[in-house]
């Protein structure tokens, strides 16, 4: 084979930094069910450093036949978890002995070699100490991510107030600030044909987020008003002469440089029609930029004079397709939010105990955010420049030229914002350390993806199981009456109903401390079901979807034929274990551990609902 | 997982390294061997109660009565031909009774599933029912390559090196031997004749993992989505198989760059699909043009076809057969021949290709005043 790296296709989504960060992570997995086996396999594959496994489940015993030859035909639902007596080979342990975290554990670990894999064997998962085996996985905390499969609310509860405030006892989360050494956590649930997968995370700063189309940073119109701002590209574009040019150089002058010129040459145009009485000044005409319909347009058609052949010059016509980029700005808003929100995040988390919290004032994101800041101010709201451009029509010279003159400008930018780092660690410093080191590899990254910065923060299982919505209360019981005008083609299916539903198992448990449906008796099914109904009645009262139309026509359905159909689908599963979708649902959950260990792309806010009767899927914040 | 012991698996590759970031089924000490016939091992191994057979080979070397065996097909195939054939094969076994309508009892569904990157999709396919593969198939658009002039003349970025090797140079050099693109030596040629020339024009970022992914236009790939997807095939399979539940309706897609987001929808048949529906297609061409600029139109056009042969469907006079060789030699006159030398105007044509085992096409041609 042409390579011998075995992570060569998944190189090629997250880099070698990726890698890294997936290498030095540890994964605690807290119930060995399908659900958790198929996500840490997902976790295992791409090489993570190590994994954990928390479970108090026996393993599967053995069938007691002593004969050899008999095989085991029992099919079995988590393929990490057998009875290994008679399977390949092996005849090692008597089965019986091991627990399912051993079990589990070895089988799992066998995937990759480059993955350390280790248990713990709890008597029973409510009572386990959580606390003291993550924190002695572990001295980095932030290392850590855990993931807790299919169990019942209360350990849920315990374990996620836990991830959420972190393993030290003096620290209280935050979200703004993101003080505390919180754990990010998943939440994952494979329940008959139903799965779900929740993500807690109260924050979790994004800078290499890759959305899919994102504009090259040309800062065409920013050098058109302040050509000091750029005066390498604005002597560039000066020192070519369009006229001057063979037609074979004509057709490959980059199209950066004829939007200029077009600029140039529309603002002359304006300043003419001025000096004949339309009123607007000569100096304003110079820093001008198209503002209305009719001016975008005039702007338009002057760049299409400009050539000698649109239907065949390449480089017109790609100055054509991208004319606006001449006049418009990168949109910054969701990043500018997280700019003008830095000082007052760092003046909350500066009376939190600086100590406590790894000893610094500041996270590097917030650094990084407030030299930013600085690095804005001072340069007419314009940000460290990324330094790339896309391929264009061009020689082969006048593009390295251009290229060139991005790259440098790009390198002087990251080195002033350098300078306002080290000015930054004065101010706030005095001496004491509290400004984290940022290294160059951290700030060549983020001046790179200054428009791709994101902060992903959920609200907490906590918050949403007891359906304590705060002050966004209205937001999110608005966002779910809106989910259910968008009901699927089978309205029925719709995942949010199903999301309603597993709750109200959630709740039965809590009532009764078993799932729904356990004893196959018609009698006490019915009479599951019925308590089942209760609670989907209640829950659908608390998210105010009571008069809600899908709803009542669906959930809450008086009609013959679907009276309580939900609540009777629900007791039929009985939290049965079904493989595809432990597999569903153990895919994406390692898709979003993956986010979170990298630092890349967007993880998940919200309960991402996975509805296998129909094959559709949804996602609801709550 | 789901206790369907009995399974066929398909496949012509060996295992390489960079399989094992995602196919579990494999170990290192696997690696050159038969996907197929190391899958099917594990798999009996692990599951006792599981038969899977495998076959280590191309799909197309399996003839209809093999196909019509099975109770589902399950595709995983990775590139747009094969999906082709095997939609077009498993279609061609529907039967139509009297009335013009599918026999239930001949249509085999096929559950076809794929991945790239963090994105994937899932679909069921009835045959003759619902959408087919080949309905969808301009959604699949010929792979871009990059213009000739620009990598003959005025490269600018790595890439463009890396294609001048590979498409220039090698040819040039080696006009008998075809790059293997799986060769350490091969491919270490082409990333540093591609270095060469990115330093001959002052362009950086030249790299051999760069080179790899040009020349194999490698996508990538990872446990995660292949996991989502996979099962999502299996969980409609299983539904398919013993009607326990409704079925997928009829495509799902995943995308997770940024959260999961899912659509579920169906896809519409197309009216004119070539493989199934039974519509005559018409042409309007120029009188003067030729049988070859004909097949040159149906190889590049919107039907993508691979190696049409061509019979005119009332007088059933050959006008060109690609196989076999004897009678390739004997029609190859009639390509030059203009059409209207050939055939009547508004005269039905039958196609046939290899794309489309076990069907035709029909298409009338008009000419032009």
């Amino acid at each position: 084979m042409a390579t011998d790296n075995k992570y060569d296709r998944q190189l090629r989504l997250w880099g070698a930094n990726g890698q890294k960060k997936l290498s030095e992570s540890c994964i605690v997995l807290v119930n060995a069910t399908a659900a958790g086996t198929e996500t840490l396999k997902n976790l295992v594959l791409p090489g993570i450093g190590r994994f954990h496994i928390i479970d108090d489940s026996p393993g599967p015993t053995s069938s007691g036949n002593e004969n050899e030859n008999e095989k085991e035909s029992e099919p079995f639902s988590n393929f990490f978890v057998f009875d290994s007596h008679s399977k390949q080979g092996e005849n090692v342990d008597g089965g019986s002995n091991r627990s399912r975290a051993e079990i589990a554990t070895k089988h799992l670990s066998e995937l990759n070699p480059d993955v350390t894999g280790s248990f713990t064997a709890v008597e029973s998962l409510e009572s386990a100490d959580y606390s003291s085996i993550l924190s002695s996985l572990d001295q980095n905390h932030s290392n850590l991510l855990v993931v807790a499969a299919d169990l019942p609310s209360s350990i849920l509860q315990t374990i996620s107030s836990l991830c959420w405030n972190g393993l030290d006892p003096d620290t209280d989360t935050d979200t703004d600030t993101g003080a505390s050494t919180s754990i990010p956590l998943l939440i994952v649930k494979s329940y008959g044909l139903i799965g779900s997968v929740r993500l807690q995370t109260p924050h979790h700063p994004i800078v290499e987020s890759k959305p899919d189309n994102a504009n090259a940073d040309l800062r065409l119109a920013s050098t058109s008003v302040h050509p000091d701002s750029f005066p390498e590209l604005n002597a560039l574009k000066d020192s070519i002469n369009l006229e001057s040019l063979e037609s074979h150089e004509h057709n490959h002058v980059p199209y950066v440089i004829i939007l200029l010129k077009a600029m140039d040459l529309w603002r002359k145009q304006v300043a003419m029609a001025s000096e004949t009485g339309t009123g607007i000044g000569k100096e304003e005409a110079n820093t001008r930029l198209p503002k209305t319909f009719a001016e975008k347009n005039e702007f338009r058609k002057v760049l299409a004079s400009m050539a000698r052949n649109m239907n065949q010059e390449l480089n017109f016509i790609e100055a054509d397709k991208n004319y606006y980029m001449a006049y418009t700005k990168l949109d910054m808003e969701e990043v500018q939010e997280l700019i003008d929100s830095v000082e007052d995040r760092i003046r909350v988390r500066s009376k939190v105990n600086p100590a406590v919290v790894d000893n610094k004032l500041m996270c590097t994101f917030d650094v990084l955010l407030l030299a930013l800041k600085k690095f804005m101010l001072a340069h007419q709201g314009f940000p460290p420049l990324n330094g790339s451009i896309p391929d264009m029509a061009a020689s082969t010279q006048g593009y390295i030229e251009l290229q060139g003159i991005y790259k440098n400008k790009a390198q002087k930018d990251k080195e002033e914002m350098q300078h306002v780092i080290h000015a930054i660690g004065q101010e706030y410093g005095n001496g004491t350390n509290v400004i984290p080191n940022v290294s160059d590899e951290e700030l060549t990254i983020f001046c790179k993806n200054i428009y791709n910065i994101r902060l992903t923060k959920t609200r907490s299982y906590q918050q949403e199981y007891t359906f304590d919505f705060g002050d966004e209360k209205d937001e999110i019981m608005g966002e779910i009456a809106e989910a259910t005008y968008d009901a699927y083609e089978v309205p029925d299916q719709t995942p949010l109903l199903w999301f309603i539903a597993l709750r109200a198992c959630d709740a039965f448990y809590d009532q009764h401390g078993h799932y729904p449906g356990q004893d196959g008796r018609e009698l006490a099914l019915e009479s599951d079901t019925n308590d089942v109904q209760k609670h989907i009645v209640d829950i659908v009262e608390k998210l105010g979807l009571s008069e809600n139309e899908l709803v009542q026509s669906t959930l809450l359905s008086k009609e013959e034929e679907k009276k309580n159909a939900y609540a009777k689908e629900m007791t039929r599963y009985n939290n049965a274990e079904v493989h595809n979708i432990a597999s569903v649902v153990g895919g994406v959950a390692s898709q979003e551990a993956v986010k979170m260990i990298t630092g890349q792309y967007v993880p998940i806010d919200g309960n991402y609902i996975f509805n296998g009767i129909a094959g559709v899927a949804g996602i609801f914040k709550l | 997982m789901s206790n369907i012991p009995n399974v066929d698996v398909i496949d012509l590759d060996s295992i390489d390294v960079t399989n094992l970031n995602r196919q579990f089924l494999f170990r290192q000490k696997d690696v050159g061997s038969s996907k197929a016939e190391v899958a099917a091992k594990f798999i009996n191994e692990r599951c006792p109660w599981m038969k899977v057979t495998p076959h280590h080979g191309m799909i197309q070397d399996k003839d209809l009565n093999f196909y019509r065996s099975f109770n589902c097909i399950i595709s995983g195939l990775d590139n747009v031909e094969a999906r082709r054939w095997l939609n077009a094969t498993v279609c061609s076994l529907v039967e139509l009774d009297e009335d013009g309508d599918p026999d239930p009892e001949t249509i085999i569904p096929i559950v076809d599933g794929g991945t790239e990157g963090f994105a994937g999709q899932a679909r069921v396919i009835l045959p003759r029912i619902t959408s087919c593969f080949e309905c969808s198939l301009d959604s699949f658009p010929p792979q871009k390559t990059f213009p000739l002039c620009t990598v003959a003349e005025t490269p600018r970025l790595p890439e463009h090196c890396i294609a001048y090797a590979f498409t220039i140079q090698w040819p040039t050099v080696f006009p008998d031997k075809k790059l293997d693109s799986d060769s350490p030596d091969d491919m270490k040629w082409v990333y540093e004749k591609a270095l060469i020339r990115s330093q001959k024009y002052d362009i950086e970022g030249v790299t051999y993992m760069l080179t790899m992914g040009v020349v194999k236009n490698i996508i990538p790939a990872v446990a995660s989505t292949n996991a989502i997807v996979s099962a999502a095939c299996v969980n409609e399979t299983v539904k398919l198989l013993t009607f326990c539940s409704q079925t997928l309706n009829t495509y799902m897609m995943f995308m997770g760059k940024s959260g999961v987001y899912s659509h579920t929808f169906v896809y519409e048949k197309k009216d004119n699909c070539p493989v199934c529906s039974a519509t005559v297609r018409k042409m309007q061409v120029s009188p003067k043009m030729t049988l070859n600029e004909l097949l040159q139109t149906l190889r590049d056009g919107d039907l993508r076809l691979q190696a049409p042969s061509v019979t005119a469907a009332t007088s059933g006079k050959t006008l060109y057969m690609q196989k076999p060789a004897a009678l390739q030699k004997i029609t190859k006159v009639n390509l030059d021949k203009k059409l209207n030398d050939l055939i009547e105007d508004g005269e039905e044509l039958t196609i046939t290709d290899p794309l489309f085992p076990g069907t035709s096409l029909g298409l009338s041609i008009f000419f032009e005043n």
